[in-house]
């Protein structure tokens, strides 16, 4: 696959709690790299809660140790603000923008907060092979 | 001498500028054949024929066109004119109009016209020609205006942006042409809500389906209220009670299946080998359903249902499947349906309340009670 394309993951992976938001697909662009959730409210919180991205979300090469900080959200506010959901029967698609990563095999953690809680959305050892992707027209 | 020179100036100014307005460029003339649209979008028609001279053209046209008034005479096209355009042309420019619009293209428009010395009268020599490619009657104009009224009507806000932009020039080319239809008048008003969800993929999933292109879409389930990336192979978008839906294989299913536009988030065309399914099972698929989503496990199978007479009046009168078969009694109405038992089916029959008594299958009539 030439390395100047747009490649698609499709993931449908959770995070590291059941609370975490489903970690959907992965585009490396040679632009940039996009990361899609879908969350969904919990029942637990009033009215579902909130929602929000820690500004120093990172995602991390495991093979190279490189880490690549967030750079862009869309459908989710950057902490201190906060998406309040209105009930719990509430949903959120978002995306997560950070710089791009090499077009070749490798493993990533996606880390909003290094030794987080169960609260934060971590997701650790996504393996991203190259024949798995798909090119993006 | 100054004030000589600046009139010379000036004179020449308005030599230069009437010689612009000769280079007048017509663009996007219709050309309608056998009732199928060709717009000329692209190719601009290049003729160094001025506006009121094109303008006369369409009105001698349409007056050698009038099968109600036939071989007209150079008068009566003056006339025409002047009711037409304000402005009365002399016999001369009509004459010299005709030399224009009998020469070949792209200077004229190769019009066969003729004088008729038995009739006294001009005619085209091919009864069916017209400078605009028109080859139609008044009826079929008439039936083309009513087309275009409704589909101004059904099509404004229902499908994508750029459909809208076409179809707007249509109308504008059509008003041009047609400058008596009234197509600001609505006669013709449809169920439809702007601002639903998932609509703004319409184009995308529309150019998916026809060029057979796989996509990748992120998917959220009212039902199970959970997010699913997919890839899906599109083949078709169907409209059902006002949603819109996209069927297509699905990879992760390893089936067709139904997508609400609603439920669609960011689809992205794949370069990705495209899984066909035959024309035959699309046809089907939808065939023996009412609405899109069949009831999981349930089989076709008889749904008899009975309706009070108020009720029953509605399910004659709009009938929900083919297979629709019915027998009055003084109480109502007994309704048999050979269905696969839908979502949307359940869903109709709750709103009857109970107006509305499934008979069989015993395990519908549960459901519904419940």
């Amino acid at each position: 696959m030439k390395k100047n394309k747009t490649i698609l993951f499709t993931i449908n992976k959770k995070g590291h709690s059941i609370g975490n938001p489903d970690l959907l697909r992965i585009i490396l662009s040679p632009e940039y790299t996009k990361i899609d959730f879908g969350y969904t409210a919990k029942e637990k919180y009033i009215s579902g809660g909130w929602i929000r991205m820690e500004k120093t979300t990172f995602i991390e090469i495991i093979e190279t140790g490189e880490r690549l900080v967030l750079t862009q959200a869309t459908g989710i506010p950057i902490r201190p603000e906060h998406h309040y959901f209105e009930s719990k029967k509430d949903w959120r698609y978002f995306s997560l923008y950070f710089p791009a990563i090499p077009q070749t095999n490798s493993t990533i953690n996606i880390i909003e907060i290094e030794n987080g809680t169960k609260n934060d959305f971590n997701y650790y050892t996504i393996s991203l092979k190259m024949v798995d992707g798909v090119e993006v027209l | 001498m100054i004030l000589g020179f600046l009139i010379f100036i000036l004179l020449f100014l308005v030599r230069v500028l009437l010689n612009y307005d000769a280079k007048i460029y017509y663009h996007s003339v219709i050309c309608i054949r056998n009732k199928i649209f060709f717009i000329y979008l692209s190719k601009f028609l290049k003729m160094a024929i001025s506006k009121s001279a094109y303008r006369r053209y369409k009105v001698i046209d349409s007056v050698l066109r009038n099968k109600s008034r036939k071989y007209p005479s150079i008068e009566e096209i003056q006339t025409a004119c002047e009711n037409a355009l304000d402005l009365k042309p002399s016999l001369d420019t009509l004459e010299k109009d005709f030399r224009n619009m009998k020469m070949p293209e792209p200077d004229g428009f190769d019009a066969p016209i003729a004088y008729c010395r038995q009739n006294r009268g001009y005619h085209y020599k091919d009864p069916n020609f017209s400078i605009n490619g028109v080859s139609l009657s008044y009826k079929d104009v008439d039936s083309i205006k009513e087309a275009l009224e409704i589909l101004q009507s059904i099509g404004s806000s229902r499908v994508s942006e750029s459909f809208n932009y076409a179809l707007n020039k249509i109308l504008v080319s059509y008003k041009e042409e047609f400058p008596d239809g009234n197509s600001m008048r609505k006669i013709i008003e449809t169920e439809s809500i702007s601002g639903s969800r998932g609509f703004e993929h319409f184009e995308i999933l529309f150019l998916a389906c026809k060029n057979k292109t796989p996509l990748s879409f992120t998917h959220y389930s009212y039902q199970k209220r959970r997010f699913k990336s997919v890839i899906v192979h599109p083949v078709l978008l169907k409209e059902f009670d006002n949603f819109w839906y996209l069927l297509g294989y699905s990879e992760g299913h390893n089936a067709l299946r139904t997508f609400g536009f609603d439920r669609i988030y960011e689809p992205m065309l794949l370069n990705r080998k495209f899984i066909p399914t035959s024309a035959d099972i699309v046809n089907n698929y939808y065939k023996d359903i009412y609405g899109v989503y069949p009831i999981e496990n349930q089989p076709k199978q008889e749904i008899v249902f009975f309706t009070s007479t108020i009720v029953s009046n509605y399910f004659e009168a709009y009938p929900i499947h083919g297979s629709q078969t019915s027998k009055k009694n003084d109480g109502g109405c007994v309704f048999k349906l050979q269905l696969v038992p839908s979502v949307e089916l359940l869903k109709l029959f709750r709103s009857y309340g109970s107006e509305l008594i499934v008979m069989q299958p015993e395990w519908l009539f549960e459901e519904l009670k419940n």
